[in-house]
């Protein structure tokens, strides 16, 4: 099961990486190169190459996590870190972009995915910051559509700073669909499916393009 | 199928027109400017993007920027990066921090003049009194800061607030062959710290120091400011001046960077770095490895190679970069001769190149891109002039680049 859900988040988390970078790649070059670069020349002969977007280095995608989740870094956060920090970006190239700093920074975001969860499970729902739609008492399948959306919303605030898109959202809801499929009748009754389910989502934003560049 | 799937996914991701639920402009870009000030991804209600959103409306960006630089990790992560990457040879921020490091947070934090960094008689520490209780700082004197890196590596620990733990001590101090703890008799900010000493005085020439002050104060990487036309009577013995018997790859190619580098490498001819210390042979009851001047034997190694080639005999230093070829790249103000390590990052430091560096540091840390400084001079210029004419205050600097339309790219 464990090896199950783990596999699922390196999908998930490799789709949403894709998904980001072309979706932003096309929104915010063709808004911005044409403007920007060609007024820096013109106003302050500054030749800086246009870089829309740059990688967080190590150290910033772990400070940036914890500011993200508001989850201050633990022991087994720091654990996570130094297990995956050589292979974490070492600068702000995109070519820096890996199979392993991919799957180090998936990892560092379950790690504080699932400390943000046990930090918020434990706590009365109305001071919840991100899941205070989930009733973690109950299996997965009574969870509302819009409960999860209103999940995937505050997720999409604290992580990336903006609303999401709708071809976000859609994603989203049919990764959902992806997850709960699978689930043996035994699992669809457990309560733990809820935490596995949203543990899957937060991952898989937390790691995606848009929370580990700037 | 799912090829199938993914692709059209994909291509309707590409060619949709309303994908992103933008914020509003201004929050927006408080937001960015946090997020580069602080190198750290913030939520969209972050408690400081509401008083940053009230300085933009009203025309005010430095002020935004000055309330961003309160989040802690513009000290703890954005300058404290940047001077990593400087410190050592492999120009990594995958270290632990160190004490070059800590005086350059100190001096940014202070607001105090960034000349310092190349000539002031300081260092940076933990105030223990700050430290948050349950987290152990390892503060032997001996052990701890001038034989090992722990005092530091110990304040890498997520409960620390860097920025706020670091305190200034006036007097830099070293070590004698006896392990006492003495006054270093030639201060030169973070030139003379341990980390920067330990990554480029230890063995070799003490070429490295010089080549690696100019690369990382003034931005100039060896090959850059070599020049063949400069003055060669002060190559040291150990440089073959007929390199596989051809004098004329010697005065092509060898030269260049010796002239160079030889004529400063003087300033550091009485420090060394052996085992986990620094040597300076200035201070009573050194250990081995300097003649009887207190000159280090590495400055004139290897003395057959051309016997006819500089002896090194004190630690004075001339400027052979004052050639057309350099002139104009370095613009030095002040004294260009003179004696020891201190006077060498006075020379340093009072250069316009300096300036410039730091601008160009700066915008590279909070502005995420490799700024080219031989492509960007207008601007560099007129951001190396604002912190000359500010006091040379690393704060003020960062406020004013991490502002500007270039680095906000709008």
């Amino acid at each position: 099961m464990k090896f199950k859900i783990n596999f699922k988040i390196l999908t998930f988390t490799l789709i949403a990486l894709a998904m980001t970078l072309v979706y932003q790649n096309c929104s915010r070059l063709s808004s911005s190169q044409s403007s920007s670069q060609s007024s820096w020349v013109e106003e302050s002969e500054v030749n800086v190459t246009s870089v829309p977007y740059a990688l967080l280095s190590s150290e910033q995608v772990l400070r940036s996590m914890a500011s993200v989740t508001d989850t201050p870094v633990n022991g087994t956060i720091t654990n996570e870190y130094n297990r995956g920090q050589s292979v974490l970006a070492g600068g702000f190239d995109l070519k820096m972009v890996t199979s392993p700093m991919l799957m180090a920074t998936t990892n560092l975001a379950s790690t504080f995915c699932n400390e943000t969860l046990n930090k918020e499970i434990a706590r009365p729902v109305d001071q919840r910051k991100l899941f205070r739609n989930i009733d973690f008492t109950k299996s997965a399948f009574v969870l509302t559509d819009a409960n999860y959306q209103s999940t995937l919303q505050f997720l999409s605030s604290a992580f990336w700073g903006r609303a999401l898109s709708e071809n976000e959202l859609e994603i989203l809801l049919s990764a959902k669909g992806e997850f709960m499929t699978p689930l043996t009748d035994a699992e669809q009754k457990q309560t733990a499916s809820s935490k596995n389910l949203m543990l899957y989502t937060c991952t898989a934003m937390l790691s995606s393009f848009d929370s580990i560049s700037f | 199928m799912r090829k199938f799937l993914s692709a059209i996914i994909f291509s309707q991701l590409c060619f949709s027109t309303a994908f992103t639920q933008k914020l509003d402009p201004m929050t927006s870009q408080a937001k960015k400017i946090l997020e580069r000030v602080s190198s750290t991804k913030v939520p969209a209600d972050h408690a400081l993007l509401a008083p940053m959103i009230i300085k933009l409306n009203s025309g005010d960006r430095e002020g935004a920027a000055e309330i961003a630089m309160t989040h802690p990790n513009f000290l703890n992560t954005t300058v404290k990066l940047m001077a990593l990457q400087m410190s050592t040879r492999e120009e990594t921020f995958r270290q632990d921090l160190n004490d070059f490091a800590a005086s350059f947070i100190g001096v940014a934090r202070d607001q105090r003049d960034a000349r310092e960094l190349l000539q002031g008689n300081f260092y940076y520490r933990a105030d223990i009194a700050k430290v948050p209780a349950g987290v152990t700082v390892r503060v032997d004197m001996v052990r701890d800061l001038l034989q090992s890196n722990n005092h530091y590596r110990d304040l890498e620990n997520p409960a620390v607030d860097i920025g706020t733990v670091l305190m200034r001590v006036e007097g830099q101090s070293l070590l004698d062959g006896t392990d006492a703890v003495v006054p270093n008799p030639d201060p030169a900010g973070v030139l003379t710290s341990r980390t920067f000493m330990g990554a480029h005085a230890v063995d070799g020439t003490n070429r490295r120091p010089v080549e690696f002050t100019f690369r990382e104060f003034l931005c100039v990487p060896i090959e850059n400011w070599a020049d063949t036309k400069a003055s060669d009577i002060r190559i040291g013995r150990d440089i073959d001046r007929f390199p596989g018997g051809d004098h004329a790859k010697f005065l092509t190619t060898c030269k260049g960077c010796h002239t160079q580098m030889d004529s400063f490498r003087g300033a550091f001819a009485k420090w060394d770095f052996q085992g986990n210390r620094i040597i300076n042979s200035g201070v009573a009851n050194r250990t081995g490895g300097f003649d009887g001047s207190g000159i280090s034997n590495k400055l004139n190694k290897n003395g057959s190679v051309f016997s006819s080639g500089f002896i090194t005999k004190d630690d004075s230093f001339i400027n052979n970069s004052r050639m057309p070829a350099n002139e104009e790249l370095f613009s030095w103000r002040g004294p260009v001769n003179g004696n020891g390590v201190k006077n060498f990052g006075v020379m340093i430091a009072n250069s316009k190149r300096f300036s410039q560096c730091m601008v160009k540091r700066v915008y590279d840390a909070v502005c995420r891109t490799q700024l080219s400084v031989k492509d960007n001079m207008h601007f560099i210029r007129q951001y190396a002039e604002k912190f000359e004419q500010g006091g040379y205050k690393l704060k003020q600097l960062f406020k004013e680049v991490a502002v500007t339309e270039q680095c906000l790219g709008q």
